[in-house]
């Protein structure tokens, strides 16, 4: 099959270190520098609060949201954080999961309005949302670091490009989903299609869009132990921590601690989305 | 030397070495399966546990060559140190050529009954601190004492829960250094120190020899008086029972040297010249035929 040579290799090489990191390592470093601080900034806040108060307000959003069994599962999640001592790496994964959410939503949910009101922008946008959840992490993890230094911010771009497509994919979806009927009683009415997207189509669509942050979280939670290797602190580390020194007790301290978070982000933003 | 990072942090990835013995087929050769009675089969397997590590590919492929000459089949197998001497002590890996001490003690302590230093490949890996040559003022782990500002108060290890990970937090605690020191994998602290030094940054991070970023970067190991960083021995380590399961590999193992120059010879032709290693490590043993064949046993 090797009829001609592709010297993919070597183009990438030097679009990466020939053109890319000495035109724009400046412009890089600026992104690096305000999401660093944007990171740090939720970091510092969820932990200024004791940590009782920020188990307060997850076991009440819990309750309000989800019901009265996963606010027990709550309190019990975060009286294990305290019992096993990773309280600070817990905020630390929260809060790169939080920014990475939010601008995984931030841009996916546009992105998802638009692919669903004009077909070719979803044929353009399909293969590439393919294209970011199958390209191995690990192909631009060292890009990432390249560009961006060591720590959060790398993690967090590369959260943003494993967890963005559901965020995309369910917007689309749930828009798409809204249907005829109520569409033509609204335009019947004389909706304009501004008022028809933002009062009939995104409200209805709501439930398939938290539908999607609720799996944007998930994928984010699940790049923790990724992140670590890329130098962003937290749960991930301890798991880390705990495989390479074959050390099995400590591995499961720090993933049991990514399990009770994931399960009470995954039934509040499911709560939401019912509630809504 | 992109390359050799990318192929680098891909490989290391824990996550893949976690998966690795589901992934490669070779593994369902597991030697205490293999050997049911049949005493010289010919067609026994031996299995090479291989770390991500630039230095433990050519002593591999190498003693590969030797073993598949004496009538066996070889498999190698990807996985971080402590999944090596995890699969090493299980007796699903037979070999590790690549044993670094003291670094590795605390895994030959913890599986003491299953696995043993066979051979001493070499006595004189260095590692230590790394700075790049710019520095012209920084020689020594204390001549960082009082400009820690400069290089950002941090210093780039390896992956948490490494051995020298703790070391060198003892480092910075026993020279009183204002640093922290930042955890990642050898492709991100490479790539990290990269991208400083591609603006001539002061960067400080972690470095060993035998590997090819001696060659591709200027670099230099720091003086450490204080004796945290002693020169390594690189030891080949077995599974307890590969003396009884193929007798004739494991006395060619223990017979088993590799000069330091060597390996990194055979390291930059891998990495910089992106030959394949097997490639290269059959021309190495073409022509250092007297050196191998002193090391395989008479027959009988």
């Amino acid at each position: 099959m090797n009829y001609f040579n592709l010297p993919l290799e070597d183009w990438t090489n030097w679009f990466v270190n020939d053109w890319l990191l000495p035109n724009f390592s400046g412009f890089f470093d600026a992104i690096s520098a305000v999401l660093a601080s944007f990171v740090d900034a939720v970091t510092n806040t969820l932990l200024f609060f004791p940590a009782e108060v920020i188990a307060l307000i997850f076991i009440l959003l819990s309750w309000f949201f989800a019901g009265r069994g996963v606010a027990v599962f709550s309190l019990l999640g975060f009286i294990y954080l305290g019992a096993v001592d990773v309280w600070i790496e817990s905020m630390q994964t929260l809060s790169i999961v939080l920014v990475s959410t939010m601008i995984s939503v931030l841009l996916g949910v546009p992105v998802g309005i638009l692919a669903a009101a004009n077909a070719k922008v979803e044929r353009a946008v399909r293969p590439v949302l393919d294209f970011m959840q199958t390209l191995p992490i690990f192909v631009y993890l060292i890009p990432a670091i390249l560009l961006f230094g060591l720590g959060g911010v790398p993690a967090v771009i590369a959260t943003f490009v494993f967890a963005t497509p559901p965020a995309v994919r369910m917007t689309n979806l749930g828009i798409k989903q809204v249907s005829e009927d109520v569409i033509e009683a609204s335009r019947a009415y004389g909706a304009t299609s501004k008022q028809l997207l933002l009062k009939v189509q995104l409200p209805l669509a709501l439930p398939s869009i938290m539908a999607g942050v609720n799996q944007t979280i998930m994928l984010a939670l699940s790049m923790a132990v990724v992140a670590s290797m890329i130098g962003a602190p937290g749960l991930g580390s301890i798991v880390l921590n705990g495989i390479s020194q074959v050390n099995v007790g400590l591995g499961l301290t720090g993933g049991l601690a990514i399990v009770v978070l994931a399960i009470m982000l995954d039934r509040i933003t499911q709560g939401i989305g019912q509630k809504l | 030397m992109k390359k050799s990072v990318l192929t680098l942090v891909t490989t290391s990835a824990v996550l893949a070495a976690l998966t690795a013995c589901g992934e490669n087929e070779d593994v369902d050769g597991l030697s205490d399966e293999v050997d049911d009675g049949d005493d010289n089969g010919g067609q026994e397997e031996i299995a090479f546990g291989v770390t991500p590590w630039t230095s433990t590919v050519p002593p591999t492929e190498v003693a590969a060559i030797v073993v598949e000459e004496m009538g066996y089949d070889t498999a190698q197998t990807e996985a971080d140190a402590g999944n090596v001497y995890t699969g090493l002590s299980g007796g699903d890996l037979d070999v590790f050529m690549d044993g670094w001490f003291p670094v590795h003690d605390n895994y030959i302590e913890q599986y003491e009954d299953t696995i043993e230093k066979t051979a001493l490949s070499y006595d004189d890996a260095e590692a230590g601190w790394v700075v790049p040559e710019y520095m012209d003022d920084i020689d020594s782990i204390e001549d960082i004492q009082g400009e820690e500002d400069s290089f950002g108060n941090e210093f780039y290890g390896i992956e948490e829960g490494a051995s020298v990970t703790e070391v060198n937090d003892d480092v910075i605690e026993e020279y009183e250094l204002d640093m922290t020191q930042v955890n990642s994998s050898e492709g991100g602290m490479i790539a990290e120190s990269m991208r400083l030094m591609e603006s001539e940054e002061p960067v400080a991070f972690y470095g060993w020899r035998p590997h090819s970023k001696f060659y591709e970067l200027d670099i230099k190991i720091i003086d450490d008086d204080r004796g945290f960083f002693d020169d390594d021995e690189v030891h080949v380590v077995t599974n307890n029972e590969l003396a009884d399961q193929a007798p004739d590999v494991y006395e060619f193992l223990s017979n088993w040297s590799m000069d330091i120059d060597e390996i990194e010879s055979m390291i930059v032709e891998i990495e910089e010249e992106g030959r394949d290693a097997r490639e290269v490590a059959e021309e190495w043993v073409e022509e250092n035929r007297d050196e191998i064949d002193e090391m395989i046993p008479e027959d009988e």
